[in-house]
């Protein structure tokens, strides 16, 4: 009996969206039929490979009757659970019954939590399915106790499908339908091959080698990193009107460079070494850090700034706390002005990819092109705001990047090629990019780094140069009102 | 619970959606909204409902703002949309529990709560019935239901006869009139106007986002029919129950006095109805008088009460048959097409 009113307790603090999507995936015709082909194909395959495994006694014959049942599983979530996640919420949205749910005490999270876990459990429910089959097919020899570990594979591969499908269908236009069900083949397509190579790899006993196991670990946490962009991403869709969107996405995309750094620490402790070289780290946390550059600078092109009266609400009034709160906000000038925190952290990191390869000049010139990013920026603003000139800021920034690129070719020119004195060279250094940017070129190897480095240096003038004028006229008017009204009553709130 | 909209005001890019309306409304009452199509109706009612934010002015619940408390204003208010419900693969007890259990009600409560509104909107046959397979009709209701299961103080309904048969608008009706006498304050917009005014307390009239008219009923239709003209009030002035909004005396152009009168049809021996006609139209107080077959006639007589009464009484005195006898008056209609231009933004 108390087991039972513990069990209603459990149903009554379960999240409605998660009950309200167990109860549609299961009342839905087309699933029970999926499923119901899936048991039959299974049993049907497994009879197939038992007799092929009596005219042919060979060792292996449950290989491939296990990558069958796996890959018929992942399909079979993504159809059910990715893209009937996708489709049901895309329907959500243009029925607007989202909106009637907002209308109620959910909150967006909650609805995003729902419905992942809804195909959560359905995934679970699907590979359940498959249990009994994977267990015969272990029976069928061939595969060693560890190669069961695969199925776990397949798991963030298929939470993030589910997440961008959540994320694809929160939008309920059909464009994005069409984009997300290209990218899913595109995807299926392209992660097929590696899927098996890794299948392959673990059925040949390759378990044991810990580089294969560092790679599924990364792939593990890339996954996740990208899984939660995208559960952030489908909030920030579902939000209210002028809410403050993209709060919550522009906090984790300044928090993953760190993020990832904390995720490679101990690989970088354990493992470097030849294969590994401490470079490669570097490598992969510039990466991060550019990923987060350019969602950010994607955001700052399609966002529009919220100064509504709700988010002055939730605004810190301090004079630190505003600021940041500008920078976090939705709308493009704080996007931007994050930007540069971020490129620092690979400057920062330079060094330790310096100390294993003892060349100074790359992490030397990339610091110098920074700098002179963020000091062409601030001099373009003082110039614009203290100066009666009326040349606005994104003119004066134009005017100084061209000027300061130019000036250091003279004496380049006049000394034929060669800077003799060293003051000389780093002040062109720190005055042009383009200079830097030769500078690091004559360095050997890098490659990788150099054009990530002016892939996303050319982003960051690009959104300057462009953005400027926006990011003083959004921050002047980033003023927040003393709000005052009447609060509800403890019964207007339900307590 | 009373609902105060205060100078709102909502801009789309270039449009002004709604612009600066003032009016309010108290638990009991039935407030019909009409207007054009274009004029600015549902998004009125979007902000309303918290759905949508204003661009100026607010919403007030009983002096709470629903732009800055929108999450306790959703405790308090019901919003029924002029769209039905969507979902294909749930059933309507599931739907409604879905948003019991989104409203946080729990175990007997919510129990007892999708019972007491699945009885009052007739559900209870549908109950296990999958959405897609109900009517238009059953869809209102279960979109009714919807909007009640929390038991709100307001509801707010964008809309709610649209594309329904009699028998179904009549039992919305008398839905609505149980509510109001449960004390529920009723906010509709429909364009159902003969309907709107058997059962509204009172109407806001609004085109291209611009507040022309509001008040009680009995006030707005004595402006078009001679009487005392109602009285515009502030919005936190409000008397009656039912206001309109300061703004609204400055921008609503005052409809124009209607003069009284009577509608008579009178039987006369047949061939004789000609001469009739002619004799009545020698009046100074008859408007028109028409044939019907060659034995009736049908006059309108129009002047202040005394001299109607005497016209009449002239007509009794003459010992003509009289058919019928009627009171010219507008009607929320006849208000509605009097005031409003048809402009859409």
């Amino acid at each position: 009996m108390s087991s039972l009113s513990s069990l209603r307790n459990i149903g009554e603090s379960l999240n409605p969206v998660f009950i309200k999507e167990m109860r549609q995936y299961f009342q839905n015709r087309r699933m029970l039929v999926f499923m119901g082909v899936l048991l039959i194909a299974q049993f049907i395959c497994a009879l197939f490979f038992s007799s092929a495994m009596k005219f042919d006694a060979s060792d292996d014959s449950g290989v491939g009757f296990f990558l069958l049942i796996i890959f018929a599983g992942a399909i079979l979530s993504i159809l059910i659970c990715a893209i009937g996640a996708e489709q049901r919420f895309a329907e959500e949205r243009s029925d607007k019954e989202l909106n009637y749910a907002m209308l109620t005490t959910l909150n967006p999270a909650s609805i995003i939590w729902g419905k992942l876990a809804g195909a959560m459990v359905m995934i679970l429910c699907i590979f359940s399915m498959l249990l009994p089959f994977l267990t015969a097919a272990y029976f069928m020899r061939g595969i060693s106790a560890a190669s069961l570990l695969l199925t776990l594979y397949i798991f963030p591969v298929l939470v993030l499908n589910t997440l961008a499908g959540i994320f694809a269908g929160a939008f309920g236009q059909k464009w994005i339908t069409i984009l997300y069900f290209i990218g899913i083949i595109n995807f299926g397509l392209g992660i097929t091959p590696v899927a098996f190579s890794i299948a392959e790899d673990l059925m040949e006993s390759n378990a044991t080698d810990p580089e294969f196991w560092i790679a599924l670990l990364i792939e593990y946490k890339v996954a996740f990193l990208i899984g939660v962009l995208f559960f952030l991403l489908a909030l920030a869709v579902v939000s209210p009107p002028k809410s403050n969107r993209f709060f919550a996405t522009k906090i984790y995309l300044f928090a993953l460079p760190f993020l990832t750094l904390i995720l490679i620490a101990p690989y970088y402790i354990i493992f470097a070494g030849p294969s590994y070289p401490p470079e490669m780290f570097y490598v992969v946390e510039f990466l991060a850090c550019a990923f987060s550059i350019v969602v950010l600078a994607v955001l700052a092109l399609f966002e529009t700034p919220t100064n509504s009266i709700r988010v002055y609400m939730k605004c810190p009034r301090g004079f630190i706390g505003r600021r940041l709160h500008f920078l976090f906000s939705s709308g493009f000038s704080g996007s931007v002005g994050l930007i540069f925190p971020i490129l620092t952290i690979p400057a920062a990191l330079a060094p330790l990819a310096e100390l294993s390869v003892k060349e100074t000049e790359v992490a030397c010139g990339f610091l110098c092109i920074l700098m002179s990013f963020l000091g062409y920026v601030i001099l373009s603003l003082i110039l614009s705001w203290r100066t009666r000139l009326s040349a606005p800021a994104w003119l004066w920034t134009i005017i100084l990047v061209v000027t300061g690129n130019i000036l250091p070719w003279i004496p380049v020119a006049v000394n034929e090629g060669e800077l003799d004195s060293e003051p000389l060279r780093v002040a062109c250094m720190l005055l042009s990019q383009t200079y830097s940017l030769m500078e690091i070129f004559d360095a050997p190897g890098k490659n990788l780094c150099i054009t990530a480095l002016i892939i996303s240096s050319a982003i960051t003038v690009g959104l300057f140069l462009l953005l400027l004028p926006a990011i003083n006229k959004a921050f002047r008017q980033h003023r927040y009102p003393e709000i005052t009204a009447k609060p509800p009553t403890k019964e207007m709130l339900g307590k | 619970m009373k609902t105060e909209v205060r100078n709102l005001t909502r801009v789309f890019g270039r449009t002004v959606a709604v612009n600066d309306i003032s009016f309010s409304f108290e638990d009991g009452n039935i407030f019909g909204f009409i207007g054009p199509n274009g004029a600015g109706k549902t998004t009125t009612i979007r902000i309303m409902a918290t759905l949508d934010l204003a661009t100026s002015g607010d919403v007030f619940y009983d002096g709470v703002s629903a732009t800055l408390y929108p999450e306790a204003v959703r405790r308090v208010v019901g919003y029924m949309p002029d769209s039905l419900p969507g979902y294909k693969d749930i059933q309507v007890w599931e739907y409604l529990d879905f948003f019991a259990r989104s409203f946080g009600l729990k175990g007997a409560e919510r129990t007892r709560a999708l019972n007491d509104i699945v009885e009052f909107t007739n559900l209870g046959e549908l109950r296990n019935k999958f959405l897609f397979a109900l009517s238009k009709g059953m869809k209102q209701r279960v979109s009714l239901a919807r909007a009640l299961i929390h038991n709100p103080k307001v509801l707010i309904m964008d809309e709610p006869a649209a594309g329904l048969d009699p028998r179904a608008r009549h039992e919305l009706r008398t839905l609505l009139k149980i509510l109001a006498e449960q004390k529920k304050a009723i906010f509709l917009s429909s364009h159902i106007l003969s309907e709107l005014q058997d059962i509204c307390d009172g109407a806001v009239i609004i085109e291209q986002g611009r507040l022309l008219s509001a008040g009680t009923l009995n006030d707005l239709l004595s402006q078009v029919n001679g009487g005392t003209p109602a009285p515009v009030q502030t919005p936190t002035g409000g008397t009656d129950g039912l206001s309109g909004g300061a703004s609204a005396a400055a921008a609503a152009p005052q409809p124009q006095t209607a003069p009284k009168g009577v509608s008579i049809t009178l039987k006369t021996p047949r061939g004789e109805a000609e001469p009739v006609r002619l004799k009545l139209l020698e009046h100074p107080l008859t408007r028109s008088a028409d044939l019907f077959d060659d034995d009736e006639v049908h006059a309108v007589i129009e002047g202040s009460d005394t001299e109607v009464s005497r016209a009449v009484g002239t007509v009794f005195a003459a010992g003509l048959t009289v058919l019928s006898f009627t009171r010219n008056q507008m009607g929320l209609e006849e208000l509605f097409m009097k005031i409003t231009q048809g402009k859409v933004q």
